[in-house]
């Protein structure tokens, strides 16, 4: 830019009052131009609409759904989303080993021998499930990776080859519980490590692993893609409302006379129209698998150490996808009458439950989002 | 003080901002080619495909994965799988009129082989209050 005095030419012009009055004027409304121009910018590039799903995170399909202004940007969220769950992934992962990865398999084989040092996303998840449990007292036990494991063996031999399926030993399932006391975990916030009292006890995470890598990624999207869905597996959480005028994504809830990857399901349980929340589902109709006729699921109440017969499935809403797998597996634990009482004296929870006749039963605040009881995307 | 010239220029500025502003809002000047599929392998774009005849897509992979997906005038569907389950195959059609409906929406997932088909639909196309999961 030149500055008036250096116009070439003819710099008295410049100097003359009616000159400089004609020029600020101008100057004025060039600047308006310009301004206008850039107020219309963001109208001509619409947010639209991405999905993807990987595989390979936690054994399930991680669905990401959002609003965004390009491919690139949908790509990048995408990507560093991924990256994160696969490294909870392999941290999380009690039937795998990874190298150079103190995970929870490398727990449960060496920290009975003296501290071991584990990654930091690792130390956060067992110190937020310490916190949890202090809080929400529940059967949930994440220490009963020995009793678990056992029906985790059965149940992969079984689906492997149905006519060999069997229950594992009784005796062998009590012998297991008699190492899982969460206690027996000990952790040092200082050294970031663990150490188990009881040599003979083992970690599973499945039921609070998707749900607190949910949170952890949830915080990231809303950085990068505010206005997002995410399942993985099933742990559902749904950030800023679509950006196509609607005010709530819709979630859908499984029938659980389907499975996950039947062709049509015109008959969902229900649908959910939330933003900022996450739904959690847990249901016999999972993980299961069939021992003479009868099906047994992934669930294994602690006191029965058999898989929970309560009901066929239980979906909670809550803000914190962490707070909602957990209380998932809780509920799921619980006969519904009981669950039911527990989710009203939890603020900001909501919970729906499908008997094991196939009955509905839902907390107020659930129907006040559910299409059953007419909730809509625009509300 | 203005210069006939200045106001041609400013009146052309504005003119040509309106004329941008309206271009965008035109839908047929921004419709994407209608109702594509994409077809993703381990997350990855692996072909992009428009609807219009019918045709097989061959999704081929090192170490001998390979479904075939069958492209009609509105929609697709898994033909053949190597996979163990074929529960790609069981899924059925995927059409604009049937997405709402189904538990995948506009997806037809094989999960051995790692592949993911989606009818990308024309946004507008959508019934508000359908679940988008």
């Amino acid at each position: 830019m030149y500055s008036m005095g250096e116009i070439p030419g003819d710099p008295e012009r410049f100097v003359e009052t009616a000159g400089r009055e004609a020029f600020l004027i101008k100057k004025t409304v060039f600047l308006f131009a310009i301004l206008f121009c850039l107020l219309l910018c963001p109208f001509g590039r619409a947010e639209e609409k991405y999905s993807k799903n990987y595989f390979g995170a936690f054994d399930t399909v991680v669905q990401l759904i959002g609003y965004t202004d390009g491919q690139e940007t949908f790509d990048r969220a995408a990507d560093a989303l991924m990256a994160r769950l696969l490294e909870y992934h392999e941290a999380f992962d009690g039937y795998h080993s990874y190298p150079e990865v103190h995970n929870v398999w490398y727990l449960n084989r060496y920290a009975g021998q003296g501290p071991v040092e584990v990654p930091d996303c690792l130390f956060d998840l067992l110190s937020w499930c310490k916190e949890v449990s202090a809080q929400v007292p529940s059967k949930v036990n994440i220490a009963m990776g020995s009793v678990l494991s056992l029906w985790h063996e059965e149940r992969e031999r079984g689906l492997e080859d149905p006519s060999s399926a069997k229950l594992p030993d009784r005796a062998a399932l009590e012998e297991a519980a008699r190492h899982t006391d969460f206690d027996d975990v000990i952790l040092d916030p200082e050294n970031r490590t663990v150490f188990f009292a009881d040599p003979e006890l083992k970690l599973d995470l499945g039921a609070v692993a998707k749900g607190w890598a949910a949170d952890q990624a949830q915080k990231d999207l809303m950085e990068t893609m505010p206005s997002f869905l995410v399942s993985l597996g099933g742990n559902v959480y749904a950030g800023d409302a679509p950006a196509d005028g609607r005010k709530h994504w819709g979630v859908s809830i499984q029938n659980p006379e389907g499975t996950v990857l039947s062709a049509l399901q015109t008959d969902y349980l229900d649908v959910l129209y939330v933003d900022h929340m996450s739904v959690v589902t847990s249901g016999d109709y999972q993980r299961f698998y069939t021992v003479d006729g009868e099906n047994y699921c992934h669930i294994i109440d602690p006191d029965t150490l058999m898989p929970a017969q309560n009901m066929r499935a239980v979906t909670v809403l809550c803000e914190s996808s962490g707070l909602a797998d957990y209380l998932s597996t809780a509920l799921f634990l619980l006969p519904i009458d009981e669950g039911t009482a527990l989710v009203e004296s939890l603020p900001g929870v909501e919970a729906l439950f499908c008997a094991m006749d196939g009955t509905v039963t839902m907390t107020e605040g659930m129907a006040a989002v559910a299409r059953s009881h007419g909730a809509t995307s625009g509300d | 003080m203005f210069k006939r010239r200045d106001i041609l220029l400013g009146l052309g500025i504005l003119l040509a901002a309106g004329l941008v502003f309206l271009l965008t809002r035109i839908p047929i000047l921004n419709r994407k080619p209608k109702n594509l599929v994409r077809i993703y392998v381990n997350g990855q774009l692996y072909a992009e495909e428009a609807l219009g005849k019918e045709r097989d897509v061959t999704v081929s992979q090192p170490g001998g994965a390979e479904n075939v997906v069958h492209l009609t005038e509105n929609g697709f569907y898994m033909a053949r799988s190597t996979c163990m389950n074929q529960l790609c195959v069981y899924q059925g059609d995927v059409t604009e009129e049937n997405y709402a409906a189904r538990f995948l929406g506009t997806h037809v997932l094989c999960l051995p082989n790692r592949v993911d088909v989606e009818l990308v639909l024309e946004a507008n196309a959508a019934d508000p209050d359908a679940p988008d999961i």
